[in-house]
């Protein structure tokens, strides 16, 4: 079958049918937590604040204009609402850096020491190829999903998945 | 075809499926209500996040905060139209811009004084994400790479083929010990106010034309502790794509300089070559301010010829001047002349002054200014001691001091890496002291050794040409 494509949802949501917010939100949840763990480095601080995430967008939902880019529209609205954070976080500590040097923490650590260790490496990468891998991997590993949600070409997302890839195997083979 | 890498990328990424359905759930139940009555909810989720997510944590405020937010409900939302009026929405598209794209925009500074007007100057900025900025001033050909998530910037001096790197970024102070912190905040300042804006907190300017497109402008008061920022947005009105930015800075301390920055020529969603945003210094370039004088290369045993070059200058300043004449006209400046690491004026080379730590630079500098000027006063002396040779017709004596004073300044810049200053002096003296053996040669109507004196100072003008270049 089918799914409903973004324009569909977002249409419907508006409508008042908060099942297409579900939807959504089945989309695009585990993306948005994976771009809120890039700050908090904590499984449970990013998800309290992807669920801020949610409910922003939500109440502007009527505000997209063009209801296709839903996902890029969240994951923008992401980095904004993951930036408040760290501001926040930050004057609360009376600093300006507040990761400097912080480990990643994860809620529920896998036995799998290989995995943890990926985990650490990609908080080290930067944002962008951080970002390719995220929607890269939890958009059903579709090239045409995550780039859409980039706003890049395909041939310029696979560059920037293929840089990522690369650097992680470079670190842990360096670990 | 997967790897065991995406096989690794699968089970790390499924750690944010957890508690996916709980997660829905409770979003779902408080989102329950809000599509009947949108706007209203909207508003009084402006009210809370105005209130502050984070007094809401303790159980008094929490009250405090629900009593704000009834009051105001009571009292008529629609007089917060600050909050929900119709520019928070394009002001929010346009941050959007500016706070998650790559994007290329000249930043020009205007110094405002009212003594002198002041040339305005254009540097050439791109941001490569949120965070990640570097500048480039063609003109003084200079670049700094800042990274703001780790707190490090990297200032890359062109000309000089130097980089420092500053670590743990927090520019507290605008006057910093060797003023870097200072000018870099000053650049970067303007750049981090956009990154730091919010939704929210605009005045809506209304709209204007701007190279022939409408416009619709938002103003935002930021304030720190040296500075309150007057910034002014104008971004296309149907596209929020950002035109014109000014950023006022006005100091609160009078002392601190005050420049406007224009911000325009915006080329958004650029793919920037990554590169160029390394905080490791370019290859060929030298690392400043890393290295104690102690840690350079140890030099070689000084050679006895060295040995006696040494000792006249540290007779020179005890007053003992003839003594110190004396050695300089018995060296054999045909033999080899090996120098240890001290006195750093004929060891130390321009990159291995510019690695210095900062104050080991100083002290590096004072010692090799400080023997520079014995050597100009050691040449002086036996150029007076030289025309009083040619005065008495002594021509053999005269050249014999020109001679000296020349092979001083030879020995001063004979190595092409040596340090700028060192050499600036070197090329000083060689210069002057052919100019008597000119004329001690016109004199004397020695014509091969006038014809190569002359050549001699051509060579001397040339190499002086290069370094002015090269400064």
């Amino acid at each position: 079958m089918t799914q409903p494509s973004d324009r569909e949802l977002v249409q419907a949501v508006l409508a008042g049918e908060n099942t297409g917010y579900e939807k959504l939100y089945d989309r695009y949840g585990p993306l948005v937590r994976a771009i809120c763990y890039d700050t908090t480095r904590n499984l449970t601080d990013a998800q309290d604040l992807a669920q801020d995430v949610f409910m922003r967008t939500y109440e502007r939902l009527d505000r997209l204009r063009d209801h296709d880019i839903f996902g890029k529209w969240i994951v923008g609205i992401t980095r904004l609402r993951c930036k408040e954070w760290q501001r926040r976080r930050s004057q609360s500590r009376g600093r300006h850096v507040v990761l400097d040097g912080a480990e990643p923490v994860i809620g529920n650590p896998s036995n799998d020491g290989r995995v943890e260790q990926l985990q650490i490496m990609i908080t080290k990468l930067p944002e962008k190829e951080r970002l390719a891998l995220h929607t890269f991997y939890l958009q059903g590993q579709s090239a045409e999903n995550a780039r859409r949600i980039m706003g890049l070409s395909r041939s310029g997302f696979y560059r920037v998945l293929e840089r990522a890839r690369k650097k992680l195997e470079r670190l842990l083979v360096q670990e | 075809m997967k790897t065991p890498l995406d096989n690794d990328l699968n089970k790390v990424y499924e750690s944010f499926n957890q508690n996916h359905n709980h997660l829905r759930q409770t979003l779902m139940a408080s989102l329950a209500d809000r599509s009947k009555q949108h706007k209203k909810t909207s508003r009084i989720a402006h009210i809370k996040a105005f209130v502050g997510d984070t007094i809401m944590k303790s159980r008094i405020t929490k009250l405090a905060a629900a009593a704000v937010t009834i009051i105001v409900v009571l009292i008529g939302i629609s007089q917060l139209d600050v909050f929900t009026n119709e520019s928070s929405v394009a002001f929010g598209e346009v941050l959007g811009y500016i706070q998650t794209s790559s994007y290329n925009f000249d930043l020009t500074g205007v110094p405002i004084t009212e003594e002198q007007p002041s040339e305005a100057f254009t540097i050439q900025a791109m941001v490569l994400e949120l965070g990640r900025l570097r500048l480039d001033c063609s003109a003084e050909k200079i670049s700094s790479i800042t990274d703001f998530n780790t707190g490090k910037c990297l200032l890359i001096f062109h000309q000089k083929k130097a980089g420092v790197l500053m670590e743990n970024l927090v520019i507290k102070n605008m006057k910093t010990e060797d003023g870097i912190g200072g000018i870099y905040a000053l650049f970067s300042r303007p750049i981090e106010n956009l990154w730091n804006l919010q939704d929210g907190t605009q005045e809506n300017l209304g709209e204007k034309q701007i190279d022939g497109q409408t416009v619709t402008g938002f103003r935002v008061f930021q304030k720190d502790p040296y500075f309150e920022y007057d910034i002014t947005i104008w971004a296309n009105k149907t596209t929020g794509v950002p035109i014109l930015v000014e950023v006022l800075p006005k100091p609160l301390d009078t002392s601190h300089p005050s420049i406007k920055w224009i911000m325009n020529n915006f080329i958004l969603d650029v793919e920037p070559d990554e590169k160029l945003f390394n905080l490791e210094v370019p290859e060929g370039y030298t690392l400043s301010h890393q290295w104690d004088l102690d840690e350079l290369q140890p030099g070689a045993e000084p050679s006895a010829e060295a040995k006696k070059i040494v000792e006249m200058l540290e007779l020179w300043p005890r007053g003992q001047k003839t003594k110190a004449v004396e050695i300089l006209l018995g060296i054999d400046w045909a033999q080899p002349l090996e120098f240890g690491n001290e006195p750093y004026i004929f060891s130390i080379t321009e990159k291995a002054y510019i690695s210095l730590k900062f104050e080991d630079q100083k002290r590096a500098w004072d010692e090799v200014r400080a023997i520079a000027e014995t050597v100009m006063q050691i040449v002086y002396e036996v150029l007076n001691l030289g025309q009083a040779a040619v005065s008495a017709q002594n021509y053999k004596e005269a050249e014999r001091y020109f001679e000296a004073g020349l092979q001083l300044g030879k020995l001063l810049d004979r190595n092409p890496e040596s340090m700028i200053m060192v050499r600036w002096v070197g090329i000083a003296v060689e210069k002057k002291t052919l100019n008597e053996m000119i004329n001690l040669y016109t004199t004397t109507k020695n014509q091969e050794k006038l014809r190569d004196a002359e050549e001699q100072l051509r060579a001397a003008e040339a190499e002086r040409r290069k370094l002015k270049r090269r400064k």
